[in-house]
Parts: C-alpha cells; sequence; structure tokens
C-alpha cells in the first residue's frame, strides 16, 4: 500500500498526529480510523510501522554520499591532471584564429602564435587556458573589464584582443603578438650591465604605472611576462597578460577562500606576501613588490627567494615561505652565492664578481629593499616612484630609500605580528567552519580536547624558531593575537547580534584551548546572552554553549554552576531537540560527567549509558569513542570490570581504526584502558602503553596544557604503584609546578598532586621534608580561603595522614577534625581518587 | 565583477522575479560545486575528506557577497545548492555504477533494509546502489509532496541541520522534523515495495 496524490494531505496530517501519540493511544486512534477509511488507516498504520524500521540504504546515505563524494573528488582530481596535459594539445584552429608554433607554456596554459583572417588578418598571441576552471565566470570578468584593458594603449603594454571559449569548453586569450624574448633571458644572452638593465627595467615600471593609472593591477608581473623586442639597435620592453592574471585569479582570492590555503595561482617567486596569504588587499603596491623582485634578479641574477628551496616544498609551504621569508639585499645574496656562480653572473653583465658586488651595496640594495618591504605601506607607492628613484640614483641625488634603522627593523617586527594575526585569522576559519559556523551554520562545539590540538599545531606552525614572540612563551603569542580578536568583536559594530553570539562562543572555545578559562568563561557568558536575545533558550546553538559552559565550569572547579547550567541545557534539549541531535549528545555527555564527579552516581549513570546509545545513531565515531570512554571508565570505578574492559576496548579500537594515534580521544581512551590495566594489576603493560601516551600527549597539546598534567597524574599514581618513588616524586613536583601557575594554587588538580607529591617524599621516608611542604600550604590556605575551603580541608587532611604513618595518635586526630571542617561540611572524597 | 558578486546579483535579480537570473542560477552553481568537489580549490590537500554538508558551506561563503546578500538569498541559495549536489553526485553514482557493471544499477536488495543482516560484500557498491535508488524514489516523492522531498534533498545533499531546514523550507523546526519522519517512512515503504515486486 502506498499513498497517492489524492489523499496525500490527509495521510500527512494523520501521520503528524498520531507520530505525537503514545503507542497505546496510537493503536487505538488507528482502529478506529481503520473502522471509519480501511484505506486510509492501512495507509498510515503501514507508514507508522515503516517509521520504525532500521533502514541502513536510507540511514546511512550520509555515509553513502559522503563516499561518493570523495570518490567524485578523487576521480576528478585525477581528470584535472589529465586535462592539464591533453591542453598541451591545441586544435589546429580556434574561432577566427589559425594556430601556429607554440611560443610557450606557464601553470595556466599554452601559448601559440596565431594568425587571425577576420575581421583583419594580423598575427596574434593565443593563450590557451587549462580545464577546470569557473570557464563562465572568467569570461564574465573579462568582458566586465575588456572596457578598461582597450583603454590601455602604451608601446610598453602588449593589448589583449578577445576572450572566447573553445568547442571542448577551454578558455583562451587572444593578445598582441609580440616577437620578442623574456626580460631576464634577454639580459643574459646581450649581456647587458647593471646600468642597461636599470634603464630597461625603468621602461617596464613606466608601462606598469600607465595601467595602474587607468585602475588595472597585474598581479601577475614576472620576467617571463616581459618580452623585449629588439628593433633597429633599440630595445622595448612589453608586458604581457595585463587582466588575465586578474580574470583568472579572482576565484582564488575571493574573500573568504582562507577555507582553501595552500592554492597558489600564479608565481610564487615573483608575488607579493599579501597575495600568497590571499589577503584582499592586492593593491598597486603588490605590482611594486614584483618588480622588486624582478628588479632583485636583475641585478645580481637571482630572486630574492632562492627557487632552489621552492621546489621541493608542497604549495602550502611555498606560501607560507613567500609570506614569511624575509628577502636578503641583492648584494648580501650575491655574495652568499658559490663562487662558479658568481663569476658566470658578473660576466653576464659585462664585469667582475668584485664591481658587481661593490656596485650593488648601497642605494641599489636600499631601493630594492624598499620596494620588497613586507608591509605594502613601506613600498613605493607607485611603479614610477620606484623608477624616479633609480633615476635619482643615476644622477647621484640623494634616493628615498634609506638603509634599515631602528624604524625599520620595527617594521619588520610588525609584519611578522601580522603573519600570526592572518594565521590566527584562519585558525578561527577553521574553528568556526569546522567546529561552528561562521554564519549561520552551527554545529555543537567539542571544544576542548581538538581546539587545544589544533591551537598547538598552528602555534607550531606559525611561531617557529626564530620567532621573537618565542622568549614570551607560545602561550603568549596566541594570546595576544586572541585578545585582539576579542576586543575587534566588542568594536565591530558590522556583525549582527546572532554573528557576534558564535564569534564569542568560538572565541571562548579557543581561550579554552589555551587554558585560559576566565577569559574563556566571560566570553560562553556572552554568547550565551546574546543567543538567548536573539533565538532563545529553546535552540540548538543556545543549548551548544549551555553544553560547553557546563563543561568548562567542571573543570574550573565551579561544580553548583555548572551543575546548574547543565541541567537547564539538558531539560531544554529534552523538551526541544530530536533525541539523536548532536547537540542532546554532548550535553548530556558533560553533564554526566559532572554528575559522576559529584558522586551522584545513579543519574550520572543513566546519563552515561545514554550518551552511548545517542551516540551509537550518530555519525562520529569521535563522539561514540569519547562517551565509550567515559563509560568505561565509570563501570571501571565501580568495579565492574568486565564491562568496562568492554567499552574502554571498543572505544581504543575505535580511536586506533578511525581517529589515529594522536587524536585527543584515542590518546583519552589509552590513558582509561591504562588504568584499568593498573586496576587489574597488570602493571607493567600499563606502564608501556601510558608513558607511550604521555608522549604523545607532550607533543599534541604542550607540556602545560590541562591534559597533560592530568595524565601526568596518572602517571605519577602508576609509579608510586610500581614503588618507583623517585620517578612519581619528580614527575609530581614537575606537573605541580606547572599546575600552581597555569590553573591556581588552589585549583583541585594543584591539590592533587601535592598530595601526590607530599606522598611519594613521605614515603621515600622524608617525614621532616613532607611537613615542610604541606604546613606552609595549609597556612596560605586557611588565610586565604578560610578554613572550611575545600583544598585548605585537604591539605589539613593530608597532615594528618603524614602524622599518622609517625604514630602521632593526639596530631593526627587533631588535623583530622579540622579536615572534617565546621559541622554539616561536605564530606572530602578519599585521597588518591582521582584514579 | 567577481565570482561573488556574480552569483549573488543572479540570487537578487531572482528574488524580484527575474526568471532569466533563475535560469542562470543553477547551471552557475551547478558549475562551481563542480569545481570545488573536483578538487580544484583544494587539490594540494590530497588527504582531505570532502563533506556535502562542508562543501556546500564553502561554495556558500565563496560564493554569496555576505554583506549584500540577505537570508531569502541564503536560503535559496542552499536550495539551489542541494539540488546542484544531487545531480552530481548521482551523474557521478550512475558512471561508477555503469563502469563497474557494464549496465546500469541493479535494485538495493533486501538486505540494505534490515539492519542485523550482514551487509554484502561490496560496501561501496551499495553505497552507490542507495543513492541512486534514493534519487529515483526522491523524484517518486516530489511528484506528489513536493516539500517531503526537498526535504531529504536538503538534509542529505547540503547537509542541512533541521533548523536550517526549517528556515530554508519555511516552516516550523517540528514541522520539518514530522515531514521528514514521514519522507523516511515512504522511503522504506517505498525500499520494501520494490523489493516485493
Amino acid at each position: 500500500m502506498n499513498f497517492s496524490p489524492d489523499n496525500f494531505e490527509d495521510v500527512r496530517q494523520l501521520f503528524h498526529e498520531l507520530c505525537e501519540l503514545s503507542p497505546e493511544l496510537r493503536q487505538d486512534r488507528l482502529r478506529s480510523l481503520e473502522e471509519t477509511d480501511a484505506l486510509l488507516g492501512a495507509e498510515v498504520r503501514s507508514l507508522l510501522e515503516c517509521a520504525d524500521v532500521d533502514c541502513p540504504a536510507i540511514d546511512e546515505a550520509p555515509s553513502s554520499i559522503l563516499n561518493l563524494l570523495n570518490d567524485y573528488s578523487d576521480e576528478h582530481r585525477l581528470a584535472f591532471a589529465d586535462a592539464a596535459m591533453a591542453d598541451d594539445e591545441a586544435p589546429a584552429r580556434i574561432g577566427p584564429y589559425h594556430i601556429c608554433e607554440r611560443l610557450g607554456q606557464g601553470g595556466m596554459g599554452v601559448v601559440h602564435r596565431a594568425e587571425q583572417t577576420e575581421p583583419i588578418r594580423r598575427e596574434v598571441a593565443l593563450k590557451l587556458v587549462r580545464a577546470g576552471m569557473a570557464t563562465r565566470a572568467m569570461l564574465a570578468r573579462f568582458e566586465a573589464e575588456r572596457q578598461t584593458l582597450a583603454s590601455m594603449n602604451h608601446a610598453g603594454i602588449a593589448k589583449v584582443y578577445d576572450a572566447g571559449v573553445t568547442d571542448d569548453g577551454r578558455p583562451y586569450f587572444v593578445m598582441e603578438y609580440v616577437p620578442g624574448e623574456p626580460l631576464a633571458q634577454f639580459c643574459d644572452v646581450q649581456r647587458l650591465s647593471v646600468e642597461d638593465r636599470i634603464t630597461l627595467f625603468i621602461a617596464v615600471c613606466d608601462a606598469v604605472n600607465h595601467a595602474h593609472r587607468r585602475g588595472v593591477i597585474h598581479r601577475d608581473l614576472k620576467p617571463s611576462n616581459v618580452l623585449v623586442e629588439m628593433e633597429n639597435g633599440v630595445s622595448t620592453p612589453h608586458v604581457i597578460d595585463f587582466g588575465i592574471a586578474k580574470a583568472l585569479t579572482a576565484t582564488v582570492n575571493d574573500p573568504m577562500t582562507e577555507t582553501a590555503p595552500g592554492l597558489l595561482l600564479g608565481a610564487p617567486l615573483y608575488m607579493s606576501p599579501e597575495q600568497a596569504a590571499h589577503e584582499h588587499v592586492v593593491d598597486t603596491r603588490s605590482d611594486v613588490y614584483s618588480l622588486g623582485v624582478m628588479l632583485h634578479e636583475l641585478l645580481c641574477g637571482r630572486t630574492p627567494i632562492d627557487p632552489a628551496e621552492l621546489r621541493t616544498k608542497s604549495s602550502g609551504a611555498v606560501a607560507e615561505h613567500v609570506r614569511k621569508q624575509e628577502a636578503s639585499a641583492p648584494s648580501r645574496c650575491f655574495a652568499s652565492m658559490p663562487e662558479e656562480d658568481r663569476i658566470r653572473i658578473a660576466a653576464e653583465r659585462g664585469c667582475t664578481p668584485r664591481a658587481l658586488q661593490s656596485a650593488l651595496r648601497g642605494e641599489l640594495d636600499w631601493i630594492t629593499m624598499k620596494a620588497l618591504s613586507r608591509e605594502p605601506g613601506g613600498r613605493y607607492e607607485s611603479p614610477s616612484d620606484l623608477a624616479a628613484d633609480l633615476q635619482r640614483r643615476a644622477r647621484r641625488e640623494p634616493v628615498e630609500a634609506g638603509p634599515p634603522t631602528m624604524r625599520y627593523r620595527a617594521g619588520r617586527f610588525v609584519a611578522r605580528y601580522r603573519v600570526a594575526c592572518i594565521a590566527a585569522a584562519i585558525v578561527f576559519l577553521v574553528l568556526m567552519t569546522g567546529v561552528g559556523g561562521v554564519l549561520w551554520q552551527s554545529r555543537q562545539t567539542k571544544i576542548e580536547m581538538r581546539n587545544t590540538a589544533q591551537v598547538n599545531q598552528f602555534l607550531h606552525k606559525v611561531l617557529s624558531s626564530n620567532s621573537p614572540w618565542r622568549t614570551g612563551g607560545a602561550a603568549l603569542t596566541l594570546r595576544a593575537v586572541l585578545d585582539e580578536a576579542a576586543k575587534d568583536l566588542e568594536l565591530n559594530d558590522k556583525l549582527t547580534t546572532l554573528t557576534r553570539a558564535r564569534l564569542h562562543n568560538t572565541i571562548g572555545a579557543t581561550y579554552w584551548g589555551l587554558s585560559a578559562y576566565d577569559e574563556a568563561l566571560i566570553h560562553f557568558n556572552q554568547s550565551l546572552s546574546l543567543f538567548i536575545s536573539t533565538v532563545g533558550e529553546a535552540n540548538s546553538e543556545t543549548i551548544g554553549v549551555m553544553s560547553n559552559m557546563c563543561h568548562l565550569l567542571h573543570r574550573m572547579g565551579r561544580d553548583e554552576e555548572s551543575e546548574a547550567i547543565g541541567r537547564r541545557g539538558l531539560d531544554l534539549a529534552d523538551r526541544h531537540l530530536p533525541p539523536n541531535a548532536e547537540v542532546t549528545g554532548n550535553i548530556i555527555t558533560n553533564f554526566g560527567a559532572l554528575l559522576e564527579d559529584l558522586g551522584r552516581d545513579e543519574e550520572a549513570e543513566a546519563l552515561l549509558w545514554r550518551s552511548v546509545e545517542v551516540r551509537r545513531n550518530q555519525h562520529s565515531p569521535e563522539d561514540l569513542a569519547q562517551s565509550l570512554s567515559n563509560l568505561g571508565s565509570y563501570l571501571m570505578n565501580k568495579n565492574q570490570i568486565d564491562a568496562a574492559r568492554e567499552y574502554l576496548e571498543e572505544s581504543v579500537t575505535i580511536g586506533v581504526e578511525k581517529l589515529g594515534q594522536d587524536h585527543p580521544v584515542t590518546m583519552f581512551a589509552q590513558m582509561n584502558y591504562s588504568i584499568l590495566q593498573m586496576r587489574t594489576n597488570e602493571l607493567s603493560e600499563a606502564l608501556v602503553l601510558l608513558e607511550n601516551v604521555m608522549d604523545r600527549c607532550r607533543r599534541v597539546y604542550g607540556p602545560r596544557n590541562f591534559e597533560t598534567i592530568s595524565y601526568s597524574r596518572k602517571l605519577i599514581v602508576l609509579y608510586a604503584a610500581m614503588q618507583r618513588l623517585g620517578d612519581s616524586e619528580s614527575l609530581a613536583l614537575e606537573s605541580l609546578e606547572v599546575s600552581r601557575t597555569e590553573f591556581g594554587p588552589a585549583h583541585p588538580m594543584t591539590i592533587d598532586l601535592t598530595e601526590h607529591y607530599v606522598a611519594a617524599v613521605g614515603m621515600q621516608g622524608r617525614i621532616d621534608e613532607s611537613f615542610e611542604i604541606a604546613r606552609p600550604l595549609y597556612e596560605e590556605f586557611n588565610e586565604a580561603l578560610g578554613p572550611d575551603h575545600m583544598a585548605t580541608r585537604r591539605i589539613a587532611r593530608l597532615i594528618g595522614e603524614i602524622y599518622d604513618t609517625i604514630g602521632d595518635k593526639e596530631n593526627t586526630d587533631h588535623w583530622r577534625a579540622i579536615a572534617a571542617g565546621s559541622p554539616g561540611s561536605k564530606p572530602l572524597s578519599p585521597i588518591g581518587d582521582d584514579s | 565583477m567577481n565570482t561573488t558578486g556574480e552569483i549573488t546579483g543572479l540570487l537578487m535579480r531572482a528574488r524580484q522575479g527575474d526568471a532569466g537570473a533563475s535560469d542562470e542560477l543553477y547551471p552557475a552553481v551547478y558549475d562551481h560545486l563542480r569545481a570545488i568537489a573536483g578538487g580544484y580549490f583544494r587539490n594540494q590537500r590530497p588527504d582531505q575528506t570532502l563533506q556535502a554538508t562542508a562543501l556546500v558551506h564553502e561554495a556558500y561563503l565563496k560564493l554569496i557577497d555576505q554583506t549584500s546578500a540577505d537570508w531569502r538569498d541564503r536560503t535559496h541559495f542552499f536550495a539551489v545548492a542541494a539540488q546542484a549536489m544531487r545531480q552530481i553526485l548521482v551523474d557521478h553514482a550512475r558512471s561508477r555504477s555503469a563502469k563497474k557493471r557494464g549496465k546500469g544499477w541493479s535494485r538495493v536488495s533486501l538486505e540494505r533494509i534490515e539492519q542485523n543482516l550482514a551487509m554484502s560484500g561490496d560496501d561501496e557498491q551499495s553505497g552507490i546502489d542507495d543513492v541512486l535508488w534514493l534519487d529515483e524514489a526522491m523524484t517518486e516523492l516530489a511528484a506528489f509532496a513536493p516539500r517531503q522531498a526537498q526535504i531529504v534533498e536538503l538534509r542529505f545533499f547540503a547537509g542541512l541541520s533541521v533548523d536550517q531546514i526549517a528556515e530554508a523550507v519555511g516552516v516550523s523546526p517540528r514541522t520539518v522534523d514530522l515531514d521528514w519522519k514521514l519522507a523516511r517512512a515512504w522511503l522504506v515503504q517505498n525500499l520494501m515495495k520494490s523489493n516485493e515486486a
């Protein structure tokens, strides 16, 4: 039975209505329906039954679609490569153009000489572009610029006549044919002197300046785009490809393309840092930079970036290199070359290496370096300014460019900082698109672990060894960047409230990744109130923030607040979200973990089971592994060892197979598994696994991260259990120091570590020393936090325990009484309960 | 004019009732999605797993001028993108299936209904068959229940959440939820019937 168009509306209404009913009521309603309208009743019944059938063909469709998409992507990636090969073959005729010999080949395609037959007969250069670019859009951009391009009328600029598409869909551009040689090659073959090279270069600047005055930026200036024509002993440079680079690159240089970093169209050796960074401020000064690179090469024979250095790099690494590389001055660059190269290069300029070196030093170095300023503001305003300075030098007038000064160096510093900012912006994008959603798509952030890993990878990448920020500590640097971003968010009035809410959530998550809990909480709070004021409470994003806050407050030891927000979020999720919603899974998990720590076993256990159930119905191996780990660890604490082993094994297997060894969830699962091994007395197996996890943990999170410290804590216990008290003591001391500074002296983690440290010292018979550690701490806490604070009481208990080991009953009782707190205080959890 | 402006412009003109713009929109979005899915923008990152959701959103960020587009353009874009994504992937599935089998696709077997039965050996092939079947079934569904079919399309091929679909389709999230249940039930029924036949 299948419903048909005629009764669809009835069926739909009944289906909706019956879905909401309890099973009993539903059956009653169906029976009465079947009595009045048998056909309709049967249809609705059949559908309701079908609604409960598991159907992988539908339920696993997202993963089938995912596979298909990736398969498509793989196949077409190869196809693009094939197309690139096929592109080398040009048809004999394209439109009115008869194709003649090939002139050259570049990244974008092949250039042929061609003869145009109508409406006029002339020689042209025809550039056939690789397939795979968004053809229509490219041509639209070209059309939009056609007028502008036509307005350029300069002997040094090769005209672009036409653009079109071949029968097999490849775009092409038709340009004025210049019978000439590429600039660098021409200079070397003709053995032009430094001064003659500069004269030619000034002519190039002049041509580019002409285009700039008409609003056309080249964007892909390089020696092979400058052809030098020799006529009657006069050499004239012609700049080709004006307007083409823009048509080709606009697609990839669009805003938001940072989500696909790594793709560089154009020649990286000649590209300005802002182009390599995909910034959108590409302006005439980007061309000035490229001219600077050309000048550098014309003078000393090499580009500021050594092409050999780029050859082995992936495209992403190339982009990074271009953004960060500090260009060295032409004379310096020349001096660093092997002698045979210097002799050859000098000979091509008709002089000796020594003479070339001294010709370059000073003003030519300064002028080149000014054009090559990392900051556009530090460069010449226009190509004609660059040319003018070269002419001043030729006339022996003081040049505008000067030697590097403190200010120059300070500028460098700021430039580096900007790189960090740009990279931070990319991290934000990754976080937002991958985890959150920049503008409206928003999935619950599973922040802590994944973010920490991402943030650390980012730090590792950006703040490489020569960074001036290194001395301040890596975290400080990102903090500075993040603080800027947070300030920006306050000041930026263009954002909608909703976007603001989302950004606060993301920034909070990033602070959290840096273990900056207070700031994280401030941003989550702001995010929450903004979400509530726009989309209300009953919304998955709002509940997502609550889930984050529940987790964070728990982590900060503010259990009551954590419980309040967790309960509120869970209640909302249960009432308003589908039972298998991702956010529901998250809040159940976070809230469950809190209740477990608070010792509310019954409620906690129900949530831990629910969390596994919910996540088995979702499609994230990461989430599932996490929930399995939580459940396994809970069961282990309840001494249900066999059940615990089953879930922990499943969790580890998912982690290792689906997520990889370095994934935070894998490490978490393995850590739990090692504790299970400790429980079952497989100590040496546990040690091998845990030490291995620790190594990865330090690498992935960094040594001062909360996760790392909490893993250390397990290892400290394990060392102690294996009677390796020295190891236990030194790791405890090291972790304790980190914990005190990073999380605060009274943080539960710090107190835990203090207990372990004192225990390790005491167990080695150094009783006096253990008193010396514990006593001042007690006084400090008693003074600052009062006698009833958990931290104060825990240290009091610790002192009592030490007295107990030396058999001093009176003092033991005294301190235990202090540890109990004033009447009605919450009992302390047992010592060493953290594993 | 750049690409961002191009698609945004088409969306705005379509919103103002320009039928020509509507006609141009689909092929333009289709081209771009294909280029993105084809790895054109990420050919340096072959290790990355693509997700329909991420891809459609990437396209959204790339193609839509965020400052001038309003929410109607956004929902319209997602509707068109889901449709284009479906087209691209179904075409791909057909060609895959044809290559593998030397003919069209075969019916989804009964195993795919009952979860507990082991899946047939060729998981990849069953995934392809699933998508082909789904496409046909969705077309059938769309004939009398266009909104419900669109909900399935947005869910699977643009990876939208219930709330987002609600915004795109213009009904409440609760209705989306129920309509999705209904559409899914109908699809299950359709699959069972085709297996009986």
